[in-house]
Formats: structure tokens, C-alpha cells, sequence
């Protein structure tokens, strides 16, 4: 709005480019014959332009945008200034009516994903197609038209994460899916969304690699690129259920945490789990979780006490700039000063390391006694439970310890268990991966049972190792 | 009670459909339920499995480890999986796709003509899922028969739900015989295992 667009009419060749580039028509032909005899063109809505320089920039020479008058700029500021303080405050808590109808339902993994994301109030979707996640962007497709939403299927992932980051933005709960190539892909987006507190969800159906690997087969290679993926390594938060009910439930529970922390929430499934089919039990009512906005309040931390700053979306006035660069709490660059630089970052891990304790959230069976303590993330956690159980039933004290919250990885918790002397076991569909972040946590003896073959571990293998020591 | 039931052969011959109706249908009888499907690269023709496992508790384990039921309709299915178990399993398979005579011995081998009796009612193999269905749920009891009509006409609702009612209790018909024969007659040779089913 503050600029002043100016057509000289001497140099107007009348050659449409104006009009057709200006995304809001803000020209048109007027009665007056130019020099080249075409009609020159005239602005009609100067209130419209957003400065965007399209004109400017095309035009052979005739158009040029200036700046309002500086008395003019600042009154138009004072003005939404005073808006601003009228408009309320919105997000937070709320309760919302499920969108299917409570019962008892029969669905995949990824079914559950596209379903629990609608409930929670998503509403755009985009992503690029790949086996295992395929079905989460198909049915996607078919539901946010109905629901108001907007899907795209963009022309890559890297397209697919910064599209979701520009629909959160602009105000609407945003996911995408995807599987190990397509993660790799987005790390950079990510990397963003973790710099200007962008809240999102990331769905990644892990499938064995590396590269293109079995495409349609199970693996959960991909445990620590959702954590240490990106550049800059801040803490991420990163869910990996079990079962398809729980696949609903920590679907819900990925928007709440996003939108609670404004990160990118990083859902972890797998090949198998994605193509399960289990029952899920729908409830009436969902607790939800809104991003807070607060007028006038800065848009960026670092905050006081580390909880996610006020977000506002486009259009609400404020004055402010989404940059991945280091910034102050307005959002403006300020990439040579070193305290802003290490405050932000500090504070971006604090925002998720502070509330750890809230944020913990395992599995336990038999563990009070437990002399072996299997560690068991996802899918692999059916198979270690069903193991456990059979091995206690022989009289091993052996007990089990699923984190459905991967990250922010619930150290303490494995540190408290280890005080007893325990062994810890980690059966994994990988070379190994997590066993390596529980040994970094403790001195106990921790083994790994790696199994990257692209299938599921078979429970009896998991109980073989824990009664008779082979694997 | 758990069951588990493993359905293999080839892309194309309705695999995961009737793995999904009974999974279905168990699920309606307010019984736990877990069943997956796999499949090769290329679909039609290549290797394809659904597998589901019914048990009245919550499941640990959702794949199958200890099939009790196998409906085997490729040579290759067959190859893979009549090694691997023995005869507490039994085993449905369609002799025009699969010749298991050679085993009956060692295992509890059901031949259900599947797809001829689809073409012989249908002038097509469409329905012989539908026909191989009802003659493992008469032979097994895994869930009732009512269950998989009520699942059949909400599942085909936009199809040809009175089609495939009319295959399965076609194949329900087949099944009883199949195996009632069994059972008299236990893998006494090859040719009295292999035709239980061409009377009816």
C-alpha cells in the first residue's frame, strides 16, 4: 500500500505487459492514444499495490514505484497500529468435535495419519508421491477440497516442505508426507522451519534404504536424520508410533505440539505400519491445540522463559519478516552480531529442552525387576513386547521400554533404569541406530540387535536372543 | 483364540479384497483384528500376500508367525509356504493354479475349484475369490458366515454386492463338502484329495 506508482504517458509504448503481470490488476487502458498509437495505461487502485515491483521491473521505462511521502508512511502506520490493538488475541486450548462419527473403526496407518490431521484442523497438504506414504497424499486429495483446505501435489519434496511453510504462515494447520528420499530432500526446509519457528508436521514412512533401497519394504533407518538431519542440529521434536490407533492419536498429538512449540514435528512410521490395517476407536470430542496470537506482541523468540512466541499470519498487520537468518525478535536480520546469533540458537533448543519432562512419554512393562531392558521404537515395539512377554513367561527378568516420543530422547529416564545394573537391548529395523544415543546416555552394557533387511523383526528372533543369547 | 490366516498368489486375484472382508468381518464381531498386505514392484501377476491375524485379546504381534489358515492360489505361493509348515495348518488352494499332490501327506491340503465354479456361474473367474472365501469360512468357522454377507453388501455397496453374495455362498456350499471329504478321508492318495469338490 505505501507507494506511489507514477505511468509517464511519453513513454508508454502500451504494450499490456503492466496489466498482465500485476497480480492485482491495479492497471488499465486509458482513453489517451500514446506515442506508438496504443492506448497508454493508467492505474485505478493504487491501494491494492503491494510494492511487489513486477511493472516496475517489466516495463520498458515508463513505470516507476516510489515510496509513500515518509509523513504519509508513518501516519498509515500509526493508523494499524491502532487497529492492531482492537483485534483479539486468538489460540490456545479448545475442544472440537471429532469429524468422523465416534465408533469403531477399521483403517491403515496411513489412513489414520489423513484422518487424525483432518480432526486436528489441518488444512493443506502438500507433497510429492512415494511408496510408502502414497496413500496419506491420495486420500488427502480426495478430503481437503470438502473440508475448505487446499492440496497441492508440488513438483518435488524440497517444493512440498516450503509450500507447507508458507500455508502455516499464512495461518492454516500444514502437513506433508513422505519417505526417505523425500526427507532427505526437505532437510533444508526444516532447517528453516526450525530458524523462523515455522509449526508443521512431517510425516516420514520409513522404508529400507539407503536411496531408493526397497521402496516397499519396512526399516526405521531414518531414526537419527529426523533429529540430526538438518543443518544447524537444533532439537526437534519426533514421534514414532505403534499401532494404528496410536499412528491417530500421535497424529493429534503432533499438530498440538507443533502448534504449542511452533517447530517442525517430525511423525515417524514405517512401510509396515503405514499398510496395517488395526481397529481405531474414535472419541466424540479432541482437545486441540491453536497457535497463540497476541497483537502487537513480537513474532520471534528468544522469549523470557523459552515458550514459543505470539504468531501471527499474513494479513493481520503486523510488521514483521520471515527470514532463516539469524534475526532479532521482530524478525529482522542481524547475521553480524554474535549475542543474538548464540541467544537465538541457545533458545531454540530451550524452547524444546525446557519442557522435556512434559514432553516424556514411554511405554513401560515389566520394569521394575528387570534385569534386561529392551529399548524398542515403533514397529519393533511389537515384537519386543510380544518377546518380553513370552521370555518373562520363562521366568526371565527381562522387561520392556517403548519412548513414543523419540525426541527430545528421554535420557533421563533410560539413566534411571540403568542405575540398577540392567543390560539394555535394542532390536532395530537398521544397522543400528538408536542403541548408539542410549550408550551415549549410560555405562551399562548395551547391545544392539540391528536387522536391516527390510522387514519386520520377527518376535521369535528378539525371544531367542533374550532366552538363549544368539542373534 | 487366535487365528492366523494367510492369503497368497498372484496380483490380480483378489487377494487383499478377501483378506479385507474377513478382516472386516471380524472387526464386526467386535473381535481384535490386524491384517496387512504386501505386494511386489509390478502388481498384476507378481507375488501378492494379505495376511490377518483375529484373536480375542489384544495383539502383540500383528503379522502372522504360526499360520492356521492358508488360501494358496499360485504355484509360487504354494512352493514358499508348504515347507514351511505342517499339519496343524490347513491349506486352500484352487488346483488350476496349483498342483499339490505331492504333499498330501505331510500336510492338510483343501482343494476348492474356485475358479471353475466361477466360470461355470458367472462365465467368468471374477468371483472366484468370493467362492475360495466361502469355502474356508464353511471349512474353518473363523468367523460366521452372516458376518461376511453383512460386510459383503456394505463393502460392494457401489458394485455388484448380490454377485459376490451369490460366489461366497457358492464357495460355502463347496467348503462344506471339501471338507467333509477331508476329514473321511484323509490324504488317502492323490485322487481322492485332489476332487472333492467336482460333484458340486
Amino acid at each position: 500500500m505505501p507507494h506511489v506508482i507514477t505511468v509517464d504517458h511519453s513513454l508508454c509504448r502500451g504494450c499490456n505487459l503492466c496489466m498482465e503481470l500485476c497480480p492485482k490488476s491495479i492497471f488499465q487502458d486509458s482513453a489517451d492514444i500514446g506515442p506508438a498509437g496504443l492506448k497508454v495505461k493508467e492505474v485505478v487502485s493504487p491501494d491494492n499495490c503491494t510494492g511487489c515491483g513486477l511493472c516496475e521491473l517489466c516495463c520498458p521505462g515508463a513505470i516507476s514505484i516510489d515510496p509513500l511521502p515518509h509523513e504519509v508512511f508513518t501516519s498509515i502506520c500509526a493508523e494499524q497500529k491502532d487497529r492492531l490493538v482492537e483485534r483479539p488475541a486468538r489460540g490456545g486450548w479448545k475442544q472440537v468435535n471429532s469429524l468422523l462419527t465416534p465408533g469403531r473403526y477399521f483403517m491403515t496407518g496411513n489412513d489414520a495419519i489423513v484422518e487424525a490431521a483432518l480432526a486436528a484442523g489441518c488444512r493443506f497438504f502438500a507433497g510429492y508421491p512415494i511408496t510408502p506414504a502414497n496413500e496419506i497424499l491420495e486420500e488427502m486429495s480426495r478430503r481437503m477440497k470438502g473440508l475448505g483446505g487446499k492440496f497441492i501435489q508440488a513438483e518435488d519434496e524440497i517444493a512440498s516442505v516450503f509450500m507447507v511453510m508458507g500455508a502455516s504462515w499464512a495461518g492454516l494447520k500444514a502437513m506433508t508426507a513422505t519417505a526417505g528420499p523425500g526427507f532427505a530432500l526437505m532437510q533444508e526446509g526444516l532447517s528453516l522451519a526450525d530458524m523462523a519457528e515455522v509449526p508443521c508436521v512431517i510425516v516420514n514412512v520409513q522404508r529400507a534404504g539407503p536411496s531408493t533401497g526397497q521402496a516397499t519394504r519396512p526399516a526405521a533407518m531414518d531414526m537419527r536424520e529426523a533429529r540430526y538431519g538438518s543443518h544447524g542440529g537444533v532439537q526437534r521434536i519426533v514421534l514414532y508410533p505403534d499401532s494404528v490407533q496410536e499412528t491417530f492419536d500421535l497424529t493429534i498429538e503432533s499438530f498440538n505440539l507443533a502448534e504449542r512449540f511452533r517447530v517442525p514435528v517430525i511423525l515417524l512410521s514405517d512401510g509396515y505400519l503405514s499398510h496395517l490395517s488395526e481397529k481405531v476407536e474414535i472419541g466424540e470430542r479432541l482437545r486441540i491445540y491453536d497457535r497463540v496470537y497476541v497483537p502487537g506482541e513480537p513474532a520471534f523468540g528468544p522469549t523470557p522463559d523459552s515458550s514459543a512466541p505470539s504468531m501471527p499470519r499474513f494479513g493481520d498487520g503486523e510488521d514483521l519478516q520471515v527470514t532463516g537468518s539469524t534475526h532479532d525478535r521482530s524478525g529482522k536480520r542481524s547475521t553480524a552480531d554474535t549475542s543474538v546469533q548464540e541467544n537465538l540458537v541457545f533458545y531454540l533448543d530451550r524452547k524444546i529442552l525446557s519442557r522435556r519432562e512434559e514432553l516424556l512419554d514411554c511405554e513401560e512393562m515389566f520394569l521394575d525387576d528387570a534385569e534386561v531392558v529392551v529399548v524398542a521404537f515403533g514397529t519393533v515395539g511389537r515384537s519386543a513386547r510380544w518377546a518380553v512377554k513370552e521370555a518373562r513367561k520363562t521366568g526371565r527378568a527381562v522387561g520392556l521400554l517403548r519412548p513414543r516420543v523419540v525426541y527430545p530422547f528421554p535420557s533421563q529416564r533410560i539413566t534411571e533404569l540403568s542405575k540398577s545394573g540392567a543390560k539394555f537391548v535394542v532390536p532395530e529395523m537398521s544397522q543400528g541406530q538408536m542403541s548408539f544415543v542410549i550408550s551415549q546416555c549410560i555405562t551399562n552394557e548395551v547391545v544392539p540387535l540391528p536387522q536391516p533387511n527390510g522387514q519386520i523383526i520377527d518376535p521369535r528372533r528378539i525371544f531367542r536372543y533374550l532366552t538363549e543369547g544368539e542373534w | 483364540m487366535q487365528s492366523e490366516v494367510i492369503f497368497s498368489g498372484k496380483g490380480g486375484q483378489g487377494l487383499g479384497v478377501m483378506g479385507r472382508i474377513l478382516a472386516l468381518a471380524a472387526v464386526l464381531e467386535g473381535k481384535e483384528v490386524a491384517s496387512s498386505a504386501s505386494y511386489g514392484g509390478e502388481v498384476t501377476g507378481g507375488l501378492s500376500e494379505s495376511e490377518v491375524v483375529i484373536s480375542d485379546e489384544k495383539i502383540d504381534f500383528p503379522a502372522v508367525l504360526d499360520p492356521d489358515v492358508l488360501i494358496l492360489l499360485s504355484q509360487d505361493s504354494y512352493k514358499k509356504y508348504a515347507p514351511r509348515v505342517g499339519r496343524e495348518a490347513l491349506i486352500f488352494c484352487d488346483p488350476s493354479f496349483v498342483d499339490s499332490r505331492h504333499n498330501e501327506e505331510s500336510l492338510r491340503v483343501l482343494p476348492v475349484h474356485a475358479a471353475e465354479k466361477a466360470v461355470e456361474s458367472f462365465g467368468r473367474g471374477q468371483f472366484a475369490n468370493m467362492v475360495m472365501l466361502g469355502a474356508v469360512i464353511a471349512a474353518t468357522n473363523i468367523v460366521r458366515p452372516e458376518s461376511i454377507i453383512q460386510v459383503i453388501s456394505k463393502e460392494f455397496e457401489e458394485k455388484t454386492p448380490e454377485l459376490n453374495e451369490k460366489a461366497f455362498k457358492i464357495g460355502l456350499g463347496a467348503g462344506g463338502q471339501a471338507s467333509c471329504s477331508s476329514e473321511s478321508d484323509p490324504a488317502d492318495g492323490p485322487e481322492h484329495g485332489h476332487h472333492p469338490t467336482d460333484g458340486g
